[in-house]
């Protein structure tokens, strides 16, 4: 006689162990029963098949490490931070590079010859100084204007000159619509382009200019989306 | 320089003026340093990741620098 109970047996496991993963992902919060979060690898194509990196100057860097923000909740994962694309410092790099080559020609016209010549020397070594401090300028200015996406808020954080800071936020939940431009030759063949993120609140819209990948961010804030409602209905916690 | 000479002024008088502008210009050189200094420690305090430590060298050797050149200014001028 053939044994019927084998499968139930079958059954009966995969019960089990569906009931084991589900209970791990419950809490007791007070006297309600809630589901915790998912992991992002679990609900995000982007954060699962796009590779991590270490260099510090990369411009789209996924789930960066060593990585804080003063107004970061404990609970918080940064899981994007976005810079420009790093092309976009091509034109300052440019004339920086005229700029430290520009004292070769005054052998060809020599504009200050009309000084003494330690006059001369100081004027030359403070155009270099002038120089360096502009490439500084120009880099800080680059590695600090970033956009960072978390599991909760998309943040922009803007230096506008050497004393103004300015940092918006948007929690995902209030975004309503994400849209991302590319055009232009340049943008094209780099893949950079700005993404746009309206909301219904004070802050109605975000740009993210000139940001690499940007399909992929878009991709990400969507189901960044999705998983809010999901744990909306679900009723799970942070 | 002849023409300077034609000038109804002495020309060490004019060096002067000119090391007093150089002098104003450094000056206000090594202030901006200051800022771009503090300007780096205000953004690493809102947004800290792995080139802290070097971005504060960086400025701090920045405004050493034009410290440097001032003092240039004063000795060499």
């Amino acid at each position: 006689m053939p044994d019927v109970f084998v499968a139930d047996d079958d059954k009966q496991k995969s019960e089990n162990s569906n009931q084991k993963a589900e209970s791990n992902q419950k809490v007791r919060v007070g006297e309600k029963v809630v589901m915790r979060p998912r992991d992002e690898r679990d609900y995000s194509e982007v954060l699962r098949n796009t590779p991590t990196t270490t260099n510090p100057l990369a411009a789209f860097v996924v789930r960066p490490k060593n990585l804080k923000f003063e107004t970061q909740d404990s609970e918080e994962k940064i899981l994007l931070l976005l810079r420009k694309h790093p092309i976009t410092n091509v034109p300052w790099m440019i004339w920086a590079g005229i700029a430290l080559l520009a004292p070769l020609g005054l052998s060809i016209v020599p504009l200050f010859s009309f000084m003494p010549e330690r006059f001369q020397f100081i004027t030359v070594v403070f155009w270099y100084v002038l120089v360096l401090g502009f490439i500084l300028e120009q880099f800080l200015n680059w590695y600090f204007n970033v956009y960072v996406i978390t599991d909760e808020r998309i943040l922009d954080f803007d230096f506008y000159s050497l004393i103004y800071k300015r940092v918006s936020e948007m929690r995902l939940d209030k975004i309503e619509d994400v849209t991302f431009e590319m055009s232009g030759v340049v943008r094209n063949i780099f893949n950079f382009g700005t993404v746009f993120i309206q909301s219904a609140g004070e802050a109605r819209e975000f740009e993210f200019e000139d940001t690499p990948l940007p399909q992929k961010v878009v991709k990400l804030l969507n189901e960044l989306q999705m998983e809010e409602q999901q744990e909306a209905i679900e009723g799970r916690v942070r | 320089m002849e023409l300077i000479e034609l000038l109804p002024i002495d020309p060490a008088w004019l060096w002067l003026g000119l090391k007093l502008v150089y002098l104003f210009g450094v000056g206000l050189y090594v202030v901006f340093a200051i800022v771009v200094y503090r300007q780096a420690v205000m953004m690493l305090a809102a947004l800290n990741g792995a080139l802290e430590l070097p971005i504060k060298l960086v400025a701090l050797t920045h405004l050493g620098i034009a410290v440097l050149m001032f003092l240039l200014v004063v000795v060499v001028l």
